[in-house]
């Protein structure tokens, strides 16, 4: 469960949000709107420790006692906007095999395998051969979200997923979210586009132009 | 509120400090008897010293508001005490290496010398540059003043390391520096001038810095109320 | 995840990436020897006597140009689609990843500074071929790359994000590393000599060195978060 109270952020005197506080309870998606520049991408990025907020907390952990709690780290996965992650020089399966050593619970060869599978990055030779900076956008973004799919972390924290993704593409991200939500996990989504996410189960969260 | 630079007492305060400075100043001009080896011109190391002490002083400044900047103040005013500290700095870096060299040429023939405070201070002259130039390199504000107070962690570290081996390296290869400061002033009134200079320049600096620092806050709101009102619309 | 295992992994990726591009590990020792080139026409035939000094004082100054170019380019592979920044969001001990890249650094700076050397005694000829022999020489070389390159690392991570890096860098690098440079020759010359002073350069060198990895350790973890 992912808990903010009271979370404020400004730099310099812009103050981008003042005292936000909701949940996000296992089994949600949380669907962040809003009008451009009001701080949607800013939020995601304090949430998955890039910038520390003026005030309030952040606080996570499994609801029922008895479990480790989790770093931070370890709780959120995060796919920035504009950017992908990705090293550009090595494959598909080597920049999978070094995020996934990454994370807490380090994964197979051939579950890799199978994730670039399921998102359509099938040929051998794209997966082994080829470095990723001759993959097109929407071929990347594919990359970047089989990254986050292979997380074992539970809340995912998506500023605008399908940027550059076909429809196919799209479909394989709802089915991957809806999959993601359906086993316990959580998603906070920036997202500009609602057809993406028509459908699931979703809780709306506007944040509010102040300037207006 | 932020603190406005037109309050009274401020200013006051200032201008108190500059009389105060041009008074001592003045008497070191005119008042003062000629010191018996260097004529007249050694008068202006009752410029050259207090600015060369808070030339270094404002290293210090520098230390504390990145301190403050990185752990205490990551949103606020303390990072522009800093580039104010490094302007101020850089300032006062450049009056003392002018100065020493005005001293140097009728007293010693050389416009310039390697020794070691000399060389050290032109370094710092760098390094105040080289922090102003990093600033404008970051867009990013958060970003900025993280990175700004690193460096200013930096510089404030290594500076002694810098003095410290520049006037090694200096005695081992050269004779005894002929720039030796206040060899004939350790007397009386000659002393006591010269500690009166460096706690006034000192004191000046410090405003100086404040000021120059609240300037920059206001001029961050002005901006803030730019970017707020062409949004609006 | 452990600090060794973070430590192993980042320094694993890094040869991966650099690997796909060996060339551009070259690119700083090519520079290097360019350096020695211009040095040579610069100072040619000089006496016998100045020939070690002028060794000394070329060796340090290519260093320190080369090894700029090395560490500018540490974080280049993480920058470019912003894969730093999705590393900040793992949980990777941050010491771990400093001591990582700082390991990295170490290698591909040795990788460039050992040719240069050895290149450099070799164009000086009977005069310092005996240096290349001296543990002296290399013990004082190895103790300045420690120190350079925490101070790159740290610099790099800072200029992530800095328009103009490539004039950045270098203005920063260089006033901040010259007590390594001073007492970096100062030290060999005095071994050379037989002097004791010699000993107290190395001192400091190793005081610089311990003092700028902690503080260039410190520091990385600040900038790049908890």
């Amino acid at each position: 469960m992912l808990q903010i109270s009271s979370l404020s952020f400004r730099y310099d005197h812009v103050e981008l949000f003042q005292h936000l506080s909701f949940t996000v309870k296992p089994g949600e998606i949380l669907h962040l709107r809003g009008s451009n520049g009001v701080g949607k991408s800013t939020l995601l990025a304090i949430l998955a420790g890039l910038l520390s907020p003026s005030a309030g907390q952040v606080t996570w952990g499994k609801e029922e006692a008895g479990f480790p709690s989790l770093q931070r780290g370890e709780f959120f996965a995060y796919l920035a906007a504009e950017a992908n992650g990705l090293y550009l020089q090595l494959n598909a399966l080597s920049n999978l095999r070094f995020w996934s050593s990454l994370s807490s619970e380090p994964l197979a060869e051939e579950t890799i395998r199978t994730a670039l599978l399921r998102w359509g990055l099938a040929s051998p030779l794209l997966q082994e051969r080829l470095a990723v900076g001759f993959l097109s956008t929407g071929m990347r973004r594919r990359l970047a979200l089989a990254r986050v799919s292979l997380s074992p972390a539970p809340c995912w924290l998506l500023d605008e997923p399908i940027y550059g993704l076909d429809t196919r593409g799209v479909e394989l991200f709802r089915e991957a979210l809806q999959n993601h939500v359906e086993q316990g996990g959580m998603a906070v989504v920036v997202s500009h586009d609602l057809v993406s996410l028509a459908g699931l189960t979703v809780r709306q969260y506007v944040l509010q132009d102040k300037w207006r | 509120m932020q603190q406005r630079i037109g309050q009274g007492w401020t200013q006051c305060l200032g201008l108190l400090l500059y009389v105060l400075l041009l008074s001592l100043w003045g008497y070191a001009l005119i008042g003062l008897g000629s010191e018996e080896h260097q004529g007249d011109v050694y008068r202006i190391i009752y410029m050259h010293v207090p600015a060369a002490f808070a030339a270094f002083m404002c290293s210090f400044v520098l230390f504390v508001a990145s301190i403050y900047g990185l752990k205490r103040n990551k949103h606020g005013q303390a990072v522009l005490y800093g580039r104010a500290a490094a302007e101020v700095g850089l300032a006062f870096t450049l009056i003392t290496l002018v100065t020493g060299s005005i001293w140097g040429k009728p007293t010693w023939g050389v416009w310039w010398t390697w020794d070691g405070r000399l060389t050290t201070t032109f370094i710092l002259l760098l390094l105040y540059g080289g922090y102003l130039f990093l600033w404008s390199a970051v867009s990013d504000p958060v970003l900025r003043t993280k990175v700004c107070s690193i460096l200013g962690l930096l510089i404030f570290a290594d500076v002694p390391i810098i003095y410290k081996s520049v006037t090694w390296w200096r005695t081992l290869h050269q004779p005894p520096s002929l720039f030796q400061g206040g060899q004939g002033l350790i007397a009386g009134e000659f002393l006591s001038l010269l500690l009166g200079g460096i706690a006034g320049v000192s004191l000046l600096a410090l405003w100086l810095i404040w000021q120059r620092g609240i300037n920059l806050g206001l001029q961050k709101e002005i901006d803030t109320q730019l970017i707020k009102k062409s949004l609006r619309y | 995840m452990s600090l060794v295992g973070g430590f192993i992994r980042i320094v694993r990726q890094g040869f991966r990436v650099e690997f796909q591009e060996k060339e551009r590990l070259l690119t700083p020792l090519f520079f290097a020897a360019l350096m020695l080139l211009l040095f040579n026409f610069v100072l040619d035939e000089q006496a016998e006597a100045v020939q070690v000094k002028l060794f000394v004082a070329e060796i340090f100054l290519t260093m320190l140009f080369a090894l700029h170019l090395c560490f500018s380019r540490i974080f280049e592979a993480d920058a470019e689609d912003r894969a730093f920044e999705v590393l900040q969001t793992y949980s990777l001990h941050r010491l771990a990843w400093f001591a990582g890249k700082y390991c990295l650094a170490m290698i591909f700076g040795l990788l460039v500074i050992v040719p240069m050397i050895l290149l450099s005694g070799l164009f000086h000829g009977q005069a310092t071929l005996f240096l290349l022999y001296s543990p002296a020489l290399w013990g004082v070389v190895v103790l300045m790359l420690a120190g350079l390159s925490a101070l790159g690392v740290l610099l790099a991570a800072m200029m992530l994000k800095a328009r103009g890096r490539e004039v950045l860098f270098p203005l920063l690098y260089f006033p901040l590393a010259i007590p390594v440079l001073l007492a970096a020759s100062e030290a060999v010359l005095g071994f050379i000599s037989g002097s004791a002073a010699a000993w107290q350069w190395l001192g400091l060198l190793l005081g610089f060195d311990v003092i700028f990895i902690t503080l260039s350790a410190v520091l990385f973890a600040e900038l790049v978060g908890d």
